[in-house]
C-alpha cells in the first residue's frame, strides 16, 4: 500500500494543501498545533471513511466553511487507486473510489489497509475493553468479509435485543420467545466472531512478542490473554435465559462477544495495572506493529503505517530499533510526525535510511524543508 | 416560485407530497389537469377520495380489498392450505405479478423491530395464528427480507406455527434477494418460491447459507 499524493480543501485547519510523498519514510515536522495530526487524519479518513478523532463531521470542517474535500492518490499492489471524500455542512458525505461512489461505506473497508497510532492510542493499553475489541474488529474486518458481515449482524441483533429489554423494563410484558430469537442470532454470528478472534490472536502473539523484544531490548516477555465472556463452544441462548431478569433490569445484554476483553501481559501479569509508562508505550507500539505485520502477511503487501508523535512515546534507542525494523520491509511506507526536525534527521542518519521531511506551519505545508 | 393562484398552490403542494414527486413535476401535473374537462377531473378526484374512504382490508389475509374478503381469498381455485407470509401489500403484488404462485397470503404489516417500536403485537401475527388454529394452513412460506428483523420475524412465527401443525418454509434468499421483493425480477422471484426450503429452528437462522 502506497500513498503518492494528498490534497485537502477546507479540512480542519487547512484551507488548501497538496502533499506529494516521495520516499518510503516521510516525516511531517512542525510546532504543536500546526496540523501534523490533521494531515495524518485525512489519510486515515481515506481508508476508514471517517476521522480517527472526530465522529461529528462538522468538527472536521474548517471554521466557518460549508464543506470539505479530501483527495488521495494511492497504489495497491501495482494498481492506482484514487479516493475522494466530499462533505457538505448538514448534508451527507460521499466517498468515491476511482470515480465510483459507494452506496454503502462498509464496502470501502479493507480497500486501503492502514494502521495508525496517535496521541490517544494509549487507550488501547490503558482504556476500556471497547478499545481492544475495536482493535481486533478493525484488523479482522480488513481481511475477512465474513467477519465484518457477522459483526454487523451480531451488533444489529444486540441493538434490537437491548431495545426490547428497555421496553420490558418500562413495564411492557416480556416476550421470552422474542428474546430467544435475538440470542439465537447472536449465538450463530457470535460463534464465528469468537473463532476468528481466537485464531487472529494465536497468529498475532508470536509477532507481538518479537516486536516487543526488538523495540524494548529487555528480557521481560509479553503476552496476550483473551478474556471471553462466554466459552466459544458455550450456549449463549441458555446463558441469556438464565440472566433474563438481570438483563431486563439493566436494559441491556450482559453477556456475549460484545463483552470480551483482551488483557496485555508482561511476564504473566496484567500490564494495565502493573506496567511502567515506558513498558506500556512499548507494548502499544509492539501491538500496532504486530497488527501491521499480520495484515501485511494476509494481504500480500504491508498496509500504510502512520506514527503520530512517535518520539513523544518512545526514547531514542527504541525509536531507532523500531525504524530499523520497518526499513527492513522493502514495500513499507511510513508517515511520521514530530516537532523537532533535527531529532528526526539524526535518527535516520544514524540508521542509514532516507527520509523525506515536510515542514508543516499552522494550516499550511511549506515546500520541502 | 410564486403561483398566481392559491388553489394552484394547494394542488401543487398536494402532488408534491407524494413519494418521488418534486415541485416541478407537481406543477406540470397541475397545469395538465387545468387543461382537462371538469368532469374528467371530478372522476380523478373521486377516485382518490373513494380509495381512502372505501378501501377495506381482507378479514382473512389483510390484503387491500373492495369487500370483506379479498379477491384472492375468495378465489376457489387457489390452494387454501398454502399461505405466503409477506411484509406488505407491495410484496404481495410482486409475487402475484409472477403468475406462478397459486396459494393465499398473509400480510403482516411490517417486521419485528423493537428499535422502531414494532413488537409482535403491532403486527398481524394474532390473525395469522387464528388462521392456523382454525386448521386452515398446511404450509406457511416466509417471504420477508433477509435482515435481522426479517429473520427474527421468521424465527418467531415458526415457533408459534409449528406446534399448530404448520410446515414452515423460507424462499431462497441468495444474492438475487438483495432488497425489496418489488425490485426482484419476476423469473427470479418465481424460482425462489418454487425452490423454497423447509425452515428449521434447530439449525438457527438461514443467514449462514448464501
Ligand atoms: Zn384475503
Amino acid at each position: 500500500m502506497r500513498i503518492h499524493r494528498l490534497s485537502l480543501y477546507q479540512y480542519k485547519n487547512y484551507e488548501a494543501a497538496d502533499v506529494h510523498f516521495e520516499t518510503a519514510f516521510t516525516c511531517l515536522t512542525g510546532p504543536n498545533g500546526a496540523g501534523k495530526t490533521n494531515l495524518l487524519d485525512a489519510v486515515y479518513y481515506c481508508s476508514f471513511c471517517r476521522s480517527a478523532r472526530h465522529s461529528v463531521e462538522d468538527q472536521n470542517l474548517m471554521h466557518g466553511r460549508d464543506g470539505f474535500r479530501i483527495h488521495g492518490r494511492f497504489e495497491h499492489q501495482g494498481h492506482p487507486l484514487e479516493v475522494e471524500v466530499r462533505y457538505r455542512r448538514g448534508g451527507t458525505k460521499e466517498v468515491l473510489c476511482s470515480g465510483e461512489r459507494y452506496t454503502r461505506l462498509a464496502d470501502h473497508i479493507g480497500r486501503l489497509p492502514l494502521v495508525l497510532t496517535g496521541p490517544e492510542d494509549m487507550a488501547l493499553v490503558d482504556g476500556y475493553s471497547e478499545e481492544r475489541r475495536r482493535f481486533l474488529d478493525s484488523a479482522l474486518s480488513t481481511v475477512d468479509r465474513s467477519y465484518l458481515d457477522a459483526l454487523l449482524r451480531y451488533n444489529r441483533a444486540l441493538a434490537q435485543r437491548n431495545a426490547a429489554l428497555r421496553r420490558y423494563r418500562e413495564g411492557q410484558p416480556a416476550d421470552p420467545l422474542l428474546l430467544d430469537s435475538y440470542s439465537e442470532h447472536m449465538q450463530t454470528s457470535g460463534a464465528l466472531i469468537q473463532a476468528l478472534r481466537a485464531q487472529f490472536l494465536a497468529e498475532l502473539l508470536p509477532l507481538f512478542a518479537e516486536c516487543y523484544r526488538l523495540i524494548s531490548r529487555q528480557a521481560e516477555s509479553p503476552g496476550l490473554d483473551w478474556v471471553a465472556s462466554f466459552p466459544s463452544d458455550g450456549d449463549l441462548v441458555a446463558l441469556h435465559r438464565r440472566d433474563r431478569q438481570r438483563d431486563i433490569g439493566a436494559g441491556r445484554t450482559g453477556s456475549g462477544p460484545h463483552r470480551d476483553d483482551l488483557a496485555l501481559l508482561l511476564d504473566g501479569h496484567p500490564a494495565k495495572l502493573l506496567g511502567s509508562q515506558g513498558q506500556k508505550k512499548t507494548l502499544l507500539y509492539a501491538l500496532r506493529l504486530a497488527q501491521w505485520l499480520w495484515l501485511g502477511g494476509k494481504l500480500g503487501s504491508p498496509p500504510l503505517l502512520l506514527l503520530d508523535d512517535v518520539f513523544d512515546k518512545l526514547d531514542r534507542a527504541r525509536v531507532e530499533s523500531l525504524f530499523s525494523l520497518l526499513a527492513s520491509h522493502s514495500a513499507a511506507q511510513v508517515l511520521i510526525s514530530d516537532t523537532n526536525l533535527n531529532r528526526v534527521e539524526e535518527v535516520f542518519r544514524s540508521i542509514g535510511v532516507a527520509c523525506q521531511s515536510i515542514a508543516v506551519e499552522p494550516g499550511r505545508i511549506v515546500a520541502p524543508a | 416560485m410564486n403561483l398566481p393562484s392559491r388553489l394552484m398552490e394547494d394542488a401543487v403542494e398536494a402532488f408534491a407530497s407524494l413519494p418521488g414527486i418534486g415541485r416541478k413535476t407537481a406543477l406540470r401535473m397541475v397545469l395538465h389537469l387545468l387543461r382537462r374537462d371538469a368532469a374528467d377531473v371530478d372522476r380523478f378526484g373521486a377516485a382518490v377520495v373513494r380509495l381512502r374512504r372505501e378501501i377495506r382490508f381482507c378479514q382473512t389475509c389483510r390484503n387491500a380489498s373492495d369487500a370483506d374478503v379479498c379477491s384472492i381469498c375468495a378465489n376457489p381455485t387457489r390452494n387454501k392450505g398454502m399461505v405466503c407470509v409477506v411484509e406488505n401489500i407491495r410484496d404481495l403484488l410482486a409475487i402475484e405479478q409472477t403468475g406462478q404462485y397459486h396459494g393465499r397470503y398473509h400480510v403482516l404489516g411490517g417486521v419485528i423491530s423493537p428499535i422502531d417500536g414494532i413488537g409482535p403485537d403491532q403486527l398481524e401475527i394474532a390473525s395469522l395464528l387464528e388462521r392456523a388454529k382454525a386448521g386452515e394452513i398446511r404450509e406457511a412460506i416466509m417471504a420477508v427480507p433477509p435482515t435481522i428483523e426479517g429473520d427474527t420475524t421468521i424465527y418467531y412465527l415458526s415457533n408459534r406455527l409449528e406446534p399448530l401443525g404448520v410446515k414452515v418454509s423460507t424462499i431462497a434468499r441468495g444474492v438475487s434477494f438483495g432488497g425489496d421483493l418489488e425490485y426482484v425480477d419476476e423469473l427470479t422471484l418465481a424460482r425462489s418460491i418454487a425452490t423454497r426450503r423447509p425452515y428449521s429452528n434447530a439449525a438457527g437462522p438461514e443467514s449462514s447459507n448464501p
